[in-house]
Parts: structure tokens; sequence; C-alpha cells
């Protein structure tokens, strides 16, 4: 990954005040990040989708944001977020070693079933921005279910060692989550 | 969720951070404090058992390198949990297993075959798991902290510092000859809590499960 040494020194000043909990230079910095990383994942991984290549991007800031604590000042900031980077995109390989040969995937399904109430999911969930808003008013448990399992794509067993819960409760989690967004969007449509 | 609105999310939730000590400096607290903890163990041991015998001549050597592994290899644990910290960390461990497995080597003792027994040290393996687990436990704590992107090493080091250092106890409080039946426990039960530990790291360790939204 490039690094001027200016550029260095100032990630690195952005990152020690980010540290102390400064909101403005934190922005600053992962809005300088992202496209140092997205450059990089698009040189590792430019055969994989863009939704594939972004979603690193936004794993590696996420990580970023829980080791931020590791980061030292006395040291540069570009070989920790080396480190970083390097890390999600072994872990994104290791995932898509383990689930893209079994899994076939579908864009848009025009139609699923010949009778329409079996489309009932496909509908209820159409609308992204509302959705998204629904997300956000989940019950944190259930939020982080769907966060984990929907939007970052670990698997069950994966989302429950995150939760530092069983399998069992997340699947509960889950099913209560998409039952509660099912019946915010419908709401918001009636 | 697009990228822009995760920053937005994540600079919304973001809270100080109190930035980790760095490797050297938590290693050299926690080797202190584990060296304490092994002179404390020992005392106990010697009051219960009758007894320590400070090392002389030949296990003399093997101890004093035995606090320069652990040292050495917990400051390998506390920097394998600094993303981008330099791998020069892990040469000084090596270092220093080298220089402690040759210490041995030259202290070995061979004992007359006909006094060969099956010389049973249950009670050394005990000292080295039961009481190094608190000494475990601390480490672990602290390594939780950090970043475990690679949490089998990390524990294989933890393993290893706490592991010597009860051997040390073991040693002191009942000093036994230099040879093939020391390495046998001794060395077996080391091998075996850095098995047990490896294979609980990523459960133990696993940095994913401190992600905050």
């Amino acid at each position: 990954m490039e690094s001027g040494n200016v550029t260095n020194e100032r990630l690195g000043s952005l990152m020690q005040a980010a540290q102390g909990g400064d909101a403005r230079a934190y922005r600053e910095l992962l809005e300088l990040v992202a496209p140092r990383v997205r450059r990089v994942v698009l040189r590792v991984r430019g055969f994989a989708s863009p939704e594939d290549r972004e979603d690193l991007v936004q794993e590696v800031l996420l990580s970023l944001h829980s080791v931020r604590a590791t980061y030292d000042p006395s040291r540069p900031f570009m070989p920790w977020l080396t480190a970083i980077v390097r890390n999600r995109l072994a872990d994104g390989a290791r995932r898509y070693a383990r689930t893209g040969g079994r899994e076939v995937l579908v864009d848009d399904w025009e139609v699923t079933f010949s009778d329409l109430a079996a489309n009932y999911e496909a509908e209820e969930l159409g609308d992204a921005q509302a959705l998204r808003e629904a997300v956000r008013n989940l019950p944190q448990g259930q939020r982080r279910a769907i966060e984990l399992l929907k939007l970052e794509g670990l698997s069950l067993e994966e989302g429950a060692r995150v939760l530092g819960s069983n399998v069992g409760a997340l699947k509960v989690a889950t099913h209560r989550a998409m039952a509660a967004l099912r019946k915010a969007l419908k709401s918001q449509r009636s | 969720m697009n990228t822009q609105e995760l920053i937005e999310e994540l600079t919304r939730s973001l809270a100080p951070v109190r930035p980790l000590w760095s490797p050297r400096k938590r290693a050299a607290v926690w080797s202190l404090a584990a060296i304490l903890y092994v002179i404390c163990l020992t005392v106990v041991l010697a009051a219960v058992g009758g007894g320590v015998q400070v090392a002389t001549g030949g296990l003399f050597a093997p101890h004093v390198a035995a606090i320069g592994v652990a040292s050495f290899a917990s400051y390998a644990a506390f920097a394998s949990v600094v993303p981008g910290h330099p791998r020069s960390a892990f040469f000084w461990p090596l270092l220093a297993i080298v220089a402690w497995i040759a210490t041995y080597i030259f202290a070995y003792e061979s004992v007359p075959a006909t006094e060969v027994a099956v010389r049973q040290e249950w009670h050394c393996v005990v000292i080295m798991v039961v009481g190094g687990a608190p000494l475990i436990g601390a480490l672990m704590l602290m390594l939780r902290r950090g970043a475990a992107f690679a949490p089998r090493w990390a524990a294989a080091w933890s393993a290893i510092a706490v592991s010597v250092l009860m051997n040390v106890s073991a040693c002191l409080w009942q000093p036994h000859p230099n040879d093939h039946l020391l390495l046998l426990w001794h060395g077996g039960a080391l091998v075996t809590v850095v098995v047990v530990c490896v294979a609980a790291a990523p459960a133990l360790l696993a940095y994913h499960r401190r992600l905050q939204s």
C-alpha cells in the first residue's frame, strides 16, 4: 500500500486523535483510508464482484474500528493498516473457499412460484431504504443478528461466536428480526 | 449499507479508547508478576511438601534460561496481537528456547540403567498445568485487548512462557536428575499445555467477538 511520509504522519496523527474520541478526525481518517483500501482490494481481488470488493473494504474499516486501541502512535500508521487489510483479505479468501464453491449466486428472481402469496417475502422486503431504516430500529440483539448473518455474511457458528451466544439463540433472534422487519415494512406500506 | 453510511455509523459510535501499552512494557509487567507468582507458589509448595532445594550446578543455568524464555515468549505473545508489529519480536524467544535447550543438554545426567525405573512425576505435571492456569488466564485476558489475528500463535507463545516458568517451580520444589525422564514428564507437560492452549485459542481469543458496530 503506497504511503508518502506526509500521508503516514497525517494518518497517524488522525488515528491518535480518534483514539482520544475526536469524531471529526476519525471521519477524515476513514475517508482517507477507504479509497486506499479499495485500491488494494481491487489489485488483489480484481476477480471478485464490485459488491464483494466493497464488502471487504467495509470489513477492513470495521476491523480498524474494533482494534483501534492497538495502534501505537510512536509507530508508522501504514504497516498497522496493511496488517489489518492483509488479515481481512485472508479471512475473505478462506470464507470464499468454504462457501463459494457450494453456492450459486442468484441476483434476481422475477417469479419464484406461480402462487403470488408465495412471493410474500420478496415483495415485503423490496424497498431498500425502508429496509435499512427498519433494521436500524430493531432491538440491538436482533439488529446485530441481521448485520452479522445477512450483511457481513457470517455463518451461524461464526455469528454465535461473535455475539458470545449459541446457534439456537442466534436463529431465534434472526427469526424474530425477520418477523419484525416484515411487520414494520407492511405497516409502512399500509 | 454503503461504505459512506458505514463511516458515518462508525464515527457516530466512536468512543475514546485507552491505547495499549507497547508489547515490551506489557511483557515486562507480566513477566515480573509471573516470577513473583512462581516464587510465592514455590514457597507454598515448600511449606506443604517439606522444603525447597535451590538448584545448584547443573540445573541452575536452565532455570535462569527459562526466565529468559518466559520473558521473550510473553513479548512475542503481546507483539502478535498488535497488527503490523515488526516480526523481529518472534526471533528472540526462538533464540532463548535454543539456549534453554542447550543448557539442559550440557547439564544432562545419564542415570545408571539399574536405577532407571519408571519414575512417575505426576505431581510435577499437576504443578505445571494447574499451577500455570492462573498465569495462562491472566495472559489470555491481557491478549484479548489486542487484535488476535493469529490466535494460535499468541496462545502458543503464552503457553510456552507459562510452562517454562512452572517447570522452574516444579524443579525447585522437588529437584530431580536432569535425565530423559525429566524430558518426558516436564517436556510432555509443556507440550500438552501448548497443544491445549493452541486448540482453545480461536474460542478464547477470536477478536471477532469484540466487533463493535
